[in-house]
């Protein structure tokens, strides 16, 4: 019995230098067999920091009254609200009350330090993609001071790392296996920690169904108990649209699901922007073209190609070859100015962000090649093949955005079809087949021609398949899970990843079950040093770290047989 | 465990694995919009029989509506009409937030619903006749069959509901409040000229809910209960005990659930919970049947009752390490005698589970007791000893005064272990062509056979010894956080298939009613997850 043993460990760790004998926090069992991997000591963060040490050294929280943060800078807005939501989350576990457990040194001040100068410090600004490493880096000690009392103290280079050193404080603090007597722990600690990648995301996708604010605001929350930092917003798409905009206010009139409801109106996004920035997470939106578009076929049809489906009649489909209309019509002057419109709101009025996701995906060519005007159009331009009419539109789109001063994020669609690029295009790799169409030779391919590049091809959350699932995402590797190593200008060039949750299953009621703590395996892949841990380690701490997020109300689904704590969720 | 279904489950939820990520099934021409259209007013499971008279409809008002109970009278029927009533109350109601123009335009015009021809009044009374007897607990031989008639010729403008039990007039009083859909205003509801003759296609139809690889909380219990009286299912097979970890309460052995529990006071189930959940159960007509496996999957009776289990042997030392319970021990049989009464007294359902499934022999076969044991039998193979065990305990539960029957995994007829003709073989393993040789395997036997399998018989030649069966939900990856989602709408599926009749089974024809349902579902406040693809509910969940 895996329960039994690892108690002992624990308690065999704690007894060699303290008088009573307390025990984990994680409750992991495996009737049969032992379970593979190595336990992890309670008070295990996720991710894995870069260096992290801990002795036996013990000391416990007191009451919510005898604890206190202390900073060096106190006009940042960031920080403070950070200290109150980690104050709560640390103490009480959702719990209420702390008593300190007798025998134990009581650690009562953790003090915080970050440059006191705001244009160091990034205190009031937004996250940005930043290569860094010192951007989100941070060091934690907790140890005794000088007059032998312990304390902790957490230092960072911007408030971005003070979040995530705040957070990383929080997982080190772990809790008595009799929850009846609310007893805190923290072991004597040294952490220094920095992100693998600086670009590390979740993709939602609100239109194939609309995900209420609350819950919106709920997987930022458990995103940053994760440490990811992008949150992309793809929050338009061929059956609805939920933004709603000022300039064209009738996209969403007739593209939402139920107009005036299952809408993100202006304030909305703003609230959802400022509390992913709260959190040091970059909102970066989607407005998926020319592809994914029917949904502006209800309030602006003179914007699509209409397909020749019947070989005679515009607007008329051929199934399954092709819908009536499908994708924007590239031969418009029009559908130029409308996007410049629509995206010059965005850039200027509703993104906080440098960086725009053009979309450019699945654009289908068989409608287009039915379609008169498309040919005219290529006669017009002496263009002897489809993918140049893409080109065309994708070059003029992806122009016009850089014009009004925003850096583009792209799938890698137009790539595969041979359009060439600026090369400061992101290129987001999401396909994954066999051989010549696995996402190891499309992903070198971008590394090869000089892209930056994003990986979301294995983490795609929405399929799902009986078992652990969680360890293919986690085994999946950038650059290790590639067959030849990388010369170092195309390590450089790997930006980070995405996971990403398509919608068409997925909605309120199973988002957050869905997403946690699968996403937390990526995040860890994304965070941490390559191999930092064997996935049967990391089934350990993953576990606690499911503990962790369901004491602090996220719902997140069980990673194998067992039980958290006493008062779980009931 | 059992994986085969596991795997089934799982594959339902398995989208592609193409290579396109956002159309969920590869390319195919798009809709702007939902991926398909919801039903107005139709049931699920679909009715034997259902009949629109003519395009005439009645208007309920749930502020003036009421049930009278017009035949014999009986106590669970007075407090499901309560229910009932509020669930009807609850079905106008519309979401609160910003209306729109649209909406709030057509709340204001004069109820458009009223100048129809096809009007043909309101109906402020629904007759509910129970012509029987009103009993107690809901059983294996119940009669579930029930008719509805709204505006029917014979009685224009009323509405009657009638059954012979108290358990056909629960099953119509859920297809009447499905019936009802809002009108176009929302501001009440409309209920088509309707007749309605209805019945089970399989008497057993069950859902599985396995509390031991993880504790399920009561609360979810009961939610899952409400639910599958919205799906027509009448049994709960409660799969309460396992090797990871035993929440039974018992009063004879309290050191069963103390040393086995995942924790001995918040992860049981007490005797007051259970016999919560038994009542829940019955006045939804739903049977608890309770299964407590052996001689496999009892790693956690262990903990509590030290003795039971056979000890492994590793070079001719036990190894510390436990199998399957301990055949060849009286006292084995002694603690069975006693536990399996006391299970006998706490459930009233006449049947028992007894498992008997995934019964490895590896440990038996290094334990010289066994061995030993075979020798003085005679017994040459293992599954032999198994037959043994299990014949002894179907001895011990058909000798209680409470007649019990019992239920047993394919297994232990698979080991040719013979049983008594009234068990009740329940089939799980197998593919979509295996699982209806092993049936046919069973019921030639002359057992009476369950399938959860996967999907459902079409052609069994002897039909009456098919129970019926139901979905499973093994629950290693499965807790509370997790279990309405998972398991609604996609148990509503099987419900279907056991109780409509066998040629319903279009699924293009289905997936408008499921999308309905589900959306009804949700809207009576259960965390029912999408079914269709792209798309909303009138009521969304947040």
């Amino acid at each position: 019995m895996q329960r039994s043993e690892f108690i002992l460990i624990v308690a065999v760790l704690i007894t060699a230098s303290c008088t009573t004998s307390v025990v984990g926090f994680l409750e992991q069992i495996a009737a049969r067999l032992p379970l593979p991997g190595t336990p992890s000591p309670p008070g295990s963060p996720w991710p894995l920091p870069r260096a992290w040490t801990r002795n036996l050294n013990v000391a416990t929280l007191s009451s919510k009254d005898n604890f206190q943060y202390i900073s060096n800078v106190n006009d940042c807005r960031e920080l403070n609200v950070a200290l109150g939501r980690y104050d709560y989350e640390i103490l009480t576990q959702k719990s209420g009350r702390v008593d300190a457990a007798s025998g134990f040194p009581i650690l009562s001040k953790v003090y915080i330090h970050i440059p006191e100068n705001a244009r160091q410090n990034l205190c009031g600004e937004f996250p940005k993609l930043n290569r860094s490493l010192a951007y989100e880096s941070y060091k934690i000690v907790v140890g005794n001071s000088s007059e032998g009392v312990p304390i902790a103290n957490i230092s960072a280079e911007t408030i971005w790392g003070a979040l995530r050193g705040l957070e990383t404080f929080s997982q080190l603090v772990w809790r008595d296996r009799d929850w009846s007597a609310n007893h805190y722990y923290i072991n004597f600690t040294e952490i220094n920690d920095s992100p693998r990648y600086p670009h590390r995301g979740l993709m939602l996708d609100t239109a194939r169904h609309y995900l209420a604010p609350r819950v919106i605001k709920q997987v930022l929350d458990a995103m940053s108990y994760n440490k990811l930092n992008v949150f992309h917003w793809h929050i338009i798409d061929d059956q609805s649209f939920p933004f709603v905009s000022r300039t064209f206010p009738e996209l969403s009139d007739k593209g939402a699901y139920i107009p005036g409801v299952l809408i993100y109106d202006p304030p909305t996004v703003q609230d959802i922007i400022e509390e992913a920035r709260l959190r040091g997470i970059r909102v970066v939106f989607e407005f998926d073209t020319p592809g994914h578009t029917l949904v502006f076929k209800k309030s602006h049809p003179e914007l699509l190609t209409p397909c020749y489906g019947d070989g005679v009649n515009p607007g008329t489909p051929d199934y399954p070859n092709h819908a009536a209309h499908e994708i924007l019509d590239p031969t418009k002057e029009n559908t130029y100015t409308f996007m410049k419109d629509l995206f010059t709101e965005v850039f200027h009025n509703v993104t906080k962000d440098e960086y725009l996701h053009l979309g450019m995906d699945e654009v289908y060519y068989a409608c287009w090649k039915s379609s008169p005007e498309i040919k005219s159009f290529m006669e017009k331009n002496n263009y002897t093949e489809v993918n140049q009419v893409q080109e065309h539109y994708t070059k003029r789109h992806l122009s016009m955005v850089q014009s009004l001063g925003a850096k583009a994020i792209i799938w890698q669609d137009p790539l595969d079809y041979g359009v060439q690029l600026d090369k400061d295009v992101i290129v987001q790799i999401w396909k994954s087949g066999t051989g010549e169409t696995s996402w190891q030779t499309y992903f070198q391919k971008a590394l090869d021609a000089g892209y930056s590049t994003l990986l979301s091809s294995c983490w795609y959350l929405n399929y799902i398949a009986y078992g652990e699932t969680w360890r293919q995402y986690y085994e999946c590797d950038p650059e290790l899970s590639l067959p030849k190593p990388l010369p170092d200008w195309q390590k450089e060039l790997i930006l980070g990843g995405e996971a990403a949750l398509w919608a068409e299953y997925v909605d309120a009621t199973n988002v957050v079950s869905r997403l946690f703590p699968y996403l937390g395996a990526v995040a860890e892949k994304l965070w941490s040093t390559a191999n930092s841990s064997s996935t049967d380690d990391a089934m350990w701490r993953l576990d606690e770290q499911r503990c962790r997020m369901l004491g602090r109300g996220i719902n997140a689904q069980p990673i194998f047989n067992g039980y958290c704590f006493p008062g779980e969720i009931f | 465990m059992r994986n085969c279904i596991l795997v089934l489950f799982g594959l339902l939820e398995v989208i592609y694995f193409g290579d396109c990520h956002h159309d969920g099934l590869g390319y195919k021409p798009k809709l702007a919009g939902p991926a398909l259209t919801a039903t107005a007013g139709q049931p699920w499971p679909k009715p034997q029989l259902l009949k629109n008279y003519n395009q005439g409809y009645v208007v309920v008002r749930p502020t003036l509506f009421r049930f009278e109970l017009v035949g014999n009278n009986c106590d669970m029927i007075e407090d499901a009409l309560k229910r009932y009533y509020s669930i009807i109350d609850g079905t106008v109601v519309v979401k609160a937030g910003p209306v729109n123009k649209a909406r709030s335009n057509s709340i204001h015009k004069a109820k458009p619903w009223k100048n129809s021809t096809n009007f043909r009044g309101y109906l402020d009374v629904l007759n509910i006749h129970l012509m029987g007897p009103c009993e107690t607990y809901p059983h294996e031989k119940m009669d579930e069959s029930y008719e509805i008639k709204i505006d029917s010729p014979d009685i224009p403008g009323k509405g009657i509901l009638v059954a012979t039990t108290n358990w056909g007039l629960l099953r119509g009083l859920e297809t009447f409040s499905q019936l009802l859909f809002p009108t176009e205003d929302f501001t009440s509801l409309q209920l088509r000229s309707t007749l309605v003759v209805d019945y089970p296609r399989f008497p057993f139809r069950s859902v599985l809910l396995d509390t031991s690889r993880h504790y399920l909380s009561k609360k979810v219990i009961l939610q899952n209960l409400d639910l599958m009286a919205m799906n027509k299912y009448n049994v709960f097979h409660w799969h309460i005990v396992d090797d990871q970890s035993f929440p039974y309460q018992s009063k004879t052995f309290p050191e069963l659930s103390e040393r086995g529990a995942y924790h001995p006071y918040t992860h049981v189930y007490t005797q007051k919970d259970i016999a919560d959940i038994i009542e829940y159960a019955r006045v939804r007509g739903i049977r608890v049947v309770p299964e407590f496996d052996s001689p496999g999957h009892t790693l956690s009776w262990g903990n509590g009752q030290p003795d039971l289990l056979t000890a492994c042997y590793k070079d001719g030392k036990p190894d510390g390490t436990f199998g399957p319970v301990d055949p060849t021990q009286e006292t084995t049989y002694d603690f069975l005698k006693l536990f399996f009464k006391e299970i006998s007294d706490v459930f009233p359902d006449k049947f028992i589970h007894l498992g008997g499934d995934e019964v490895d022999f590896s440990c038996w076969k290094t334990n010289p007791r066994i061995a030993e044991f075979m020798k003085e039998q005679n017994f040459t193979e293992y599954a032999k000893v198994e037959e043994y065990y299990m014949q002894q305990l179907v001895n011990i539960v058909q000798s209680f005064p409470n007649n019990n029957s019992y239920l047993v995994w394919q297994e232990v007829i698979d080991n040719n272990v013979t049983v008594s003709k009234d068990t009740i073989v329940h089939v799980w393993k197998g593919n979509e062509i295996s699982y209806e040789a092993e049936l046919l395997n069973v019921v030639k036997q002359g057992y009476r056979a369950l399938l959860s399998s996967c999907c459902f018989p079409g052609t069994l030649a002897d039909k009456q010894l098919v129970l019926g069966g139901g979905p499973a939900m093994w629950a290693e990856y499965v807790d509370s956080t997790n279990l309405i989602p998972r398991l609604w709408p996609r148990a509503a599926v099987p419900a279907e298939r056991l109780w409509s009749n066998a040629n319903v089974n279009n699924t293009h024809e289905a997936a408008p009613r499921l999308e309905e349902h589900r959306c009804r579902l949700l809207k009576r406040g259960f965390q029912v997850e999408p079914a269709n693809g792209p798309g909303y509910c009138p009521v969304s969940w947040d």
